[in-house]
């Protein structure tokens, strides 16, 4: 089948809260092609997890209301998807990885019965396992994730593993299924930098044999940059740059692109940036035209009544931004 | 004999009791921190760091060691400091959520240790200087007005800062006071706090878990790892040549942007492992299951630590 795995297009997102709406995705685009990994990444609030969430359609479907746009999966639109499409979507062709693993298994069912309630319910469709296949496959999954001693694994509850053991598990439920596309939603954010890495080349290493896609959102720019190969920046409900990773890092056009990366420290230690001024901004009456302008310095008059489309700087490169008008780069670094 | 470290801190153990055994929480560290330094301590969750700085405080009571202020021996719990100690030694907390009232407003939080300490008695003056110590942070004046969940977590921060300066301390103790937040916010609260160090002649033992921003930040660093240093040495030099085997599998696992970034990394050394139970730790190194160039000797003997260069210590048996 050819085209993307996933095309979002024009996506708008308001929660309702109280009398007033907050109007959060605001005309998102993204794609992810076949076996594609690719990064989000931006500040806190800026409608990341959100776009995901849409994706999986696990939205409280009582206060988000998606008034323009579609999400099309493999070439069908998810939000037009009836509750049996979406489930058997969910289980069978993506999955998440959460930020904190902690929160993502049940405290109060071992690792085994929930792994193992996974794989019954994946399997509901077609024939029936006895228990010890089911055993079998969960134990499989485990060692596939680098786990020591699976059986004891599959005995212990969630509080007797560490941290990075939890997530392991997670990425071993997320993977139980021949899936397609992988969100991982932060996934080393709440470990330590030698467990995250441990964790970020176990992920890398299986979804490259699986050959799965990947959406990568994480705050660490470092990971995004050794795993990805196309990142997305978000900036307040709008996807404000796209490119390849190597070219995003080296040469961020928008301006909010720039003053992100700059806020990295460096390990060469040749000091820390200013940061960016100002903060994300209300979303219950979100500032006209770009949502950048009130914190860019490179704001223009038209930056406050229009929101620019996306320019194609280069191949590849695309940034959403008025000074890019004629193409060219013209903001200098 | 004349001590210009602000704080020396010598064979500290803190040792909790509970239904598993004795957590060894800090089990013999030194280091000193001299007068208008920022002293990095690093280490994973669990390696004890954070403990130090609430003895340092006096939030607990070593269980052994000697924790002295200039040449005042400070190895007791707060309630048995006298209050002018406690002015000069003010901690920042990891998460400004939990750690200022969300009941108070900004103005009554740090109005509070101008009230305790008296220094600033009458009522009208207290309000001035509490705007005057907004504006240091960088906040507007009305912010007085305010309580914590109206302002975003950048801005409870600062809060938690200028709370902490309001008694106009020579000593801070600042606890990862930016790894809650977004880069871009950490930026401005570190480009903030180097600024007050500098206007201020204050002295900080900042602790973190990240390697890259300690780099910019801090003038000596110290590793830490399960309850024990294993490497202390200026930045400049750590960076240059890390010695321990765990000090490079921390560096070489930071995620970097640039190339140039990544010259500056040991070769590669697959991380393994995680850090083990602080209860009933085996005899012999304490990074000894994770170590990639482990003896015979790690096992059973723990090694001293050892001046390699002029103030770059590590506790290895490789370097003896």
């Amino acid at each position: 089948m050819k085209g993307p795995l996933i095309e979002i297009k024009d996506l708008n997102l308001h929660f309702k809260v109280f009398a007033a709406f907050l109007k959060v995705l605001n005309g998102v685009n993204f794609t992810v092609g076949r076996k594609e990994k690719v990064g989000l990444i931006g500040e806190t609030g800026c409608g990341k997890t959100t776009t995901m969430r849409a994706i999986m359609r696990i939205l409280g479907m009582t206060t988000a209301r998606i008034t323009k746009g579609e999400i099309l999966f493999k070439g069908r639109d998810i939000l037009k998807m009836n509750e049996a499409e979406v489930r058997r979507m969910r289980r069978k062709e993506i999955s998440m990885i959460f930020q904190d693993p902690t929160a993502a298994l049940n405290p109060v069912f071992s690792i085994g019965s929930q792994i193992k309630n996974i794989i019954k319910y994946l399997d509901r469709m077609e024939k029936k396992l006895t228990r010890a296949e089911i055993k079998t496959i969960a134990v499989e999954a485990l060692r596939e994730v680098m786990l020591p001693d699976p059986e004891r694994i599959l005995e212990s509850y969630p509080i007797q593993l560490s941290g990075g053991m939890r997530q392991r598990v997670c990425i071993a439920m997320a993977l139980l299924s021949n899936l397609d596309l992988l969100i991982a939603d932060e996934p080393g954010t709440s470990l330590d930098v030698t467990i995250k890495d441990q964790i970020i080349r176990l992920l890398e290493d299986l979804v490259n044999k699986k050959g799965i896609s990947v959406i990568l959102i994480s705050h660490a720019l470092g990971m995004v940059k050794d795993i990805t190969e196309r990142t997305y920046v978000m900036y307040a409900g709008s996807m404000v740059e796209v490119a390849k990773t190597v070219e995003l890092f080296t040469n961020p056009l928008h301006p909010y692109s720039q003053d992100l990366i700059a806020a990295v420290p460096k390990l060469t230690g040749e000091g820390i940036s200013q940061g960016i001024p100002g903060h994300i901004p209300e979303y219950i009456n979100p500032p006209p035209g770009c949502r950048f302008h009130p914190r860019c310095s490179y704001v223009m008059p038209i930056c406050k009544v229009k929101k620019p489309p996306f320019f194609k700087v280069r191949e590849n490169h695309q940034v959403m931004c008025w000074l890019f008008k004629k193409g060219g780069n013209q903001v200098g670094k | 004999m004349a001590n210009n470290n602000i704080l020396t801190v010598k064979n500290l153990k803190k040792y909790f009791t509970t239904g598993q055994g004795i957590v060894k929480a800090v089990n013999g560290i030194d280091f000193s921190i001299k007068e208008g330094e920022i002293f990095g301590l690093v280490g994973e969750s669990g390696s004890g760091k954070s403990t130090v700085a609430y003895t340092v405080v006096g939030l607990y009571k070593p269980t052994e060691g000697e924790i002295t202020y200039f040449n005042q021996d400070i190895s007791n719990e707060s309630k048995k400091r006298s209050k002018e100690l406690k002015k000069e030694i003010q901690i920042v907390f990891q998460d400004p959520g939990t750690s200022i009232n969300p009941a108070r407003s900004i103005y009554q939080i740090i109005e509070l240790p101008l009230k305790v300490h008296g220094i600033v008695k009458n009522h009208k003056d207290r309000t001035e200087k509490v705007k005057e110590i907004l504006k240091m942070v960088g906040l507007p004046e009305d912010y007085i007005y305010k309580y914590p969940q109206m302002i975003g977590g950048g801005e409870r921060q600062m809060v938690s800062i200028a709370r902490a300066l309001t008694t106009n301390p020579s000593l801070v103790l600042l606890d990862e006071p930016t790894s809650a937040l977004d880069v871009s916010i950490q930026a401005k609260i570190i480009n903030m706090l180097i600024q007050l160090q500098k206007d201020f002649n204050l002295s900080y033992l900042f602790i973190t878990h990240d390697l890259s921003l300690m780099r910019n930040v801090a003038s000596s660093v110290a590793i830490m790892y399960l309850g024990k240093i294993c490497e202390n040495a200026s930045t400049s030099e750590f960076f240059r040549n890390p010695l321990h085997p765990y000090t490079q599998m921390l560096l070489s696992s930071i995620p970097v942007l640039s190339e140039e970034e990544e010259k500056l990394k040991p070769k590669k050394v697959k991380s393994r492992g995680e850090i083990p139970s602080p209860v009933n730790i085996p005899p012999g190194c304490t990074f000894y299951s994770r170590c990639h160039e482990r003896m015979d000797i790690c096992s059973r003997e723990d090694p001293v630590m050892v001046e390699i260069n002029k103030g770059h210590f590590v506790r290895c048996h490789l370097y003896k």
